[in-house]
């Protein structure tokens, strides 16, 4: 019997010590509550549930110890991500999924997209600032585009360190579009402003939804090649939803691959998120550059809107230019809400797709800017 | 582009870049309707000639239409001939005979 006790005895104790209670840290601990916490948010609050749920879960996952993610499906998952994978494929189902119509109706809407940028470089200031590296703080920077894709693809070039960091920043402030941009929307305009109706727009040919991803790719390829892929994608996504001769094509990128890759990706953040490289003074600095990023971004985004509402002799309403951050349809809808709130029955979804695509675009180019300039 | 390590420089250079190229697809834009007016435009004109070609075209088949009462008063003047014939055949005494065809001469 001694000999059977031992030999338990022996068993238990090499499960125990194998097992991941054993050589758990706090660190471990609180990154786990940190993604209960996230889960709480998307499931008991709706915030971006899609993405903040596997993201939460992949931060469970991240910190139990000894996991053997080294290899087999995480470790591809995790590979998707630092080989710059998922997000070009996300950007074909967000091409699929989106009418460029309104950007092509109102082409001035671009430059919304534009100030909109301008949050992405003021963090780039304040991050440099704060000591981090030109490469960092470009990184960074790009969060207040929230559009979290292009935020992992420029952390995987530039910065790969604080790559969990910057995706979790990204994508929570991405879910907390609805509560972010109003307050500064409704700060920086007047209810004159916001009440303003805009007129239909125009029709916009098959002839020019076709030519305009073709040329577009073109363009900006050739300008900036290192987003090529980007760019490249969210066109191609586009020109299968216009041709009308590539449905299936066009329905598998907006619905099966994009949600397929949405797992993968947003489980692949949530794996970057293990306590010893998360918990870091970095990362608060990080949360915050990014908070800043993206109030700077929506406020510039209005600010303009009211100069272009001036200019046109009060027919554009300011709340579209907060569309301008990408985060595709959230900030559209966003503009749309404040819009009826001053005067129900104004109707701006469509107009603010304008700037809201223009914003993807934008973000885009930003990254591929400073990945000219910092290198990748 | 390396160089600069200036923080506000850095801020001026891309937002001046990223404001210069969606400016340019914003002038790209411009162009593809520009275009796509004058495909139209040429395809309208197309359209409206083909339109006033088709006339020309169709009025062969109009004249059928037309035909039709000059056809009527041919038809009365067989219909006269007939009458005419069959009255000649009857004086010449032949009252129980039955005219199965009368043939114009080709």
């Amino acid at each position: 019997m001694d000999g059977f006790f031992g030999a338990f005895a022996v068993a238990i104790h090499a499960v125990w010590s194998d097992s991941g209670y054993f050589v758990m840290n706090m660190n471990n601990i609180i990154m786990m509550i940190v993604g209960a916490v996230l889960l709480y948010l998307a499931i008991g609050k709706g915030f971006e549930p899609l993405l903040l749920t596997p993201i939460a879960f992949g931060c469970i996952l991240a910190n139990i110890p000894n996991n053997g993610f080294d290899e087999g499906v995480m470790n591809a998952i995790s590979m998707g991500i630092h080989m710059e994978i998922f997000p070009p494929l996300i950007f074909m189902g967000v091409g699929a999924m989106t009418d460029f119509g309104p950007l092509i109706a109102n082409p001035n809407t671009l430059l919304l997209g534009a100030a909109a940028q301008f949050g992405v470089f003021v963090a780039l200031y304040g991050a440099m600032a704060m000591g981090f590296t030109s490469s960092q703080a470009a990184a960074i920077g790009i969060i207040g585009g929230a559009d979290g894709p292009t935020a992992i693809y420029l952390a995987t070039k530039l910065a790969p360190e604080i790559l969990g960091a910057i995706a979790v920043a990204a994508y929570s402030y991405m879910s907390l579009v609805p509560l972010i941009q109003p307050p500064v929307m409704r700060l920086l305009t007047t209810k004159k402003e916001r009440e303003i109706q805009m007129g239909q727009m125009r029709h916009v040919s098959k002839f020019e939804k076709i030519v305009f991803p073709i040329v577009t790719t073109i363009a900006i390829s050739l300008l900036l090649p290192a987003i090529s892929s980007l760019i490249g994608m969210l066109m191609l996504g586009n020109l299968f939803r216009e041709s009308c001769v590539t449905d299936r094509l066009s329905d598998t990128a907006q619905n099966a691959l994009i949600n397929t890759v949405t797992i993968f990706l947003a489980l692949g953040t949530g794996l970057t998120m293990s306590g010893d490289a998360f918990l870091k003074l970095a990362t608060i600095k990080i949360i915050v550059l990014g908070l800043v990023a993206f109030i700077v971004g929506t406020a510039a985004g209005v600010l303009l809107g009211k100069v272009m509402c001036y200019l046109s002799g009060g027919k554009i309403n300011p709340l579209i230019g907060s569309a301008g951050v990408s985060a595709v349809p959230m900030a559209a809808r966003v503009s749309q809400i404040e819009g009826q709130k001053a005067k129900p029955g104004n109707y701006l979804l469509m107009h603010a797709m304008g700037p809201n695509v223009a914003g993807v675009i934008g973000t885009a180019v930003a990254a591929g800017t400073m990945l000219a300039m910092f290198g990748g | 582009m390396h160089g600069t390590q200036d923080p506000l420089l850095i801020m001026i250079i891309n937002m001046a870049i990223v404001f210069a190229v969606l400016f340019g697809l914003s002038l790209v834009i411009r162009v593809i309707k520009y275009i796509n007016d004058i495909v139209y435009e040429s395809k309208k004109t197309a359209a409206e000639g083909t339109a006033t070609v088709v006339k020309p075209a169709q009025a062969p088949a109009s004249p059928v239409p037309v035909a039709v009462p000059a056809a009527a008063p041919l038809d009365m003047e067989n219909k006269t001939l007939v009458a005419v014939i069959t009255t000649a055949i009857m004086a010449y005494g032949y009252k129980d005979v039955k005219i199965r065809s009368i043939t114009k001469k080709a």
